[in-house]
């Protein structure tokens, strides 16, 4: 695989698709912190809000590494962060690249309590994880190097959705445990889908195969997804919770920066209701 | 004037953190100063009322152990706000002056205490816990 550092100079096709990952990790981390910003009318005691407000600035905290890194390649970041700040509800698709499932009208429906708040870094956030952890592993090496410093940051965030999960089920006792278990099926959908379409067969994503070739991408959805399941079902069982068996993955929902594949932003379908 | 977010979204979701306390951001003057303690009291103690203990004591019928570390409790989480305050202050300056290498690490250094602040409010909050009563 070549990689490139600092300084090189990048072929104008690989440069195109490596902004275009990374402003869509960039926006949506900073997006994602205000939909988590959002979450924190829910928390129903101090130290869950404080806990949640600390994840709020830690999101807020990778969106800046990475649009430092897009300011080095050229990029007016500024106006990225200031059409978050002043339309947080809907960035205009122009300027940003918000992944659909960070887009409010499609987030806050999965959310009507606490107990969808820590479900929701339970089931889904291991999916993130895994999913931004195969840049520390990319071809453009800048990059590579902050998603090692995003991926050791967000080691808390897994710990979190365990903690307020069982917490949950501390306060609220067996009747909250019911309530849970049947919460996790609409969170397993988007987690599911986190990876995007299968690399091979008729589903198959459009763009996969240029991102790997080029070593932007360096793990297989399949790949991804076996690790995802294996992560999410021992989570659940140390919260007292079962794995369901045969969920649909929600591709749509895209939560899974999938919208990446596609080049230009503003032709990004909206979600499925 | 107390510090505020550059993104209104979120400084009105913060919000949320007033309802225990979060300023004004001062210690009560001292261990005299019973009406204020016992008011900061009232506002975290939901943070202890799990299934098994229904009833959190009140401020004054805490044991001498428990009031200690209920004052301990209590100043993590002004703590926490202080240093909540200086991460809203990092994060208006990269809004307001933009995203540069060495406001993006400064904004690092205070975001990283603040996750410090915070656990170790749960910390507090844990060390107390194993010194209350359960009420079932
Ligand atoms: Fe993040």
């Amino acid at each position: 695989m070549k990689t490139y550092d600092k300084g090189d100079a990048l072929p104008d096709d690989y440069k195109k698709l490596l902004l275009n990952l990374m402003s869509f990790q960039a926006d949506s981390e900073y997006g994602g912190g205000q939909r988590v910003a959002e979450n924190m009318q829910y928390a129903p005691r101090p130290e869950e809000a404080y806990r949640l407000s600390k994840k709020v600035m830690e999101e807020f905290g990778h969106a800046y590494y990475v649009w430092n890194l897009m300011a080095e390649l050229g990029v007016d970041v500024n106006v990225r962060l200031r059409e978050l700040i002043a339309h947080p509800e809907n960035p205009d698709p122009k300027v940003v690249n918000l992944i659909n499932g960070f887009r409010r009208e499609n987030w806050a429906p999965n959310f009507d309590s606490w107990q969808d708040v820590a479900l929701f870094s339970t089931v889904v956030t291991p999916a993130a994880v895994a999913f931004l952890g195969q840049y520390q592993n990319c071809s453009y090496l800048p990059w590579a190097r902050v998603n090692v410093r995003i991926h050791k940051e967000e080691h808390g965030h897994l710990a979190f959705g365990v903690w307020a999960s069982k917490r949950c089920i501390e306060f609220g006792g067996e009747a909250m445990r019911a309530d849970m278990q049947a919460r996790v099926p609409k969170f397993m959908r988007i987690g599911l889908g986190f990876y995007g379409r299968p690399s091979a067969g008729a589903a198959k994503s459009q763009m996969f195969d240029k991102y790997y070739e080029y070593g932007l991408k360096v793990k297989k959805p399949e790949e991804l997804q076996a690790e995802y399941l294996e992560i999410v079902e021992a989570r659940l069982k140390e919260v007292g919770l079962e794995m369901p068996r045969d969920i649909e993955p929600d591709y749509d929902m895209r939560v899974g920066y999938e919208a990446g594949d596609e080049v230009s932003s503003p032709a990004i379908k909206p979600a499925a209701a | 004037m107390a510090a505020r977010f550059p993104d209104p979204l979120v400084e009105q979701r913060h919000a949320v953190l007033a309802r225990y306390g979060a300023e004004p951001a001062t210690l009560p003057a001292g261990e005299a100063d019973e009406a204020r303690w016992t008011e900061l009291w009232r506002l975290l103690k939901p943070d202890f009322a799990t299934a098994d203990r229904t009833q959190v004591p009140d401020f004054a019928s805490l044991a001498p152990a428990a009031r200690e570390a209920a004052r301990a409790y209590i100043g993590c989480r002004i703590e926490a706000d202080r240093l909540l305050a200086r991460c809203k202050e990092a994060h208006s300056r990269l809004a307001r002056d933009g995203i540069a290498t060495d406001a993006v690490e400064h904004y690092a250094t205070v975001r990283d205490a603040y996750e410090d602040g915070v656990m170790a409010f749960g910390a507090a909050r844990e060390r107390l816990d194993t010194l209350l009563p359960k009420t079932k």
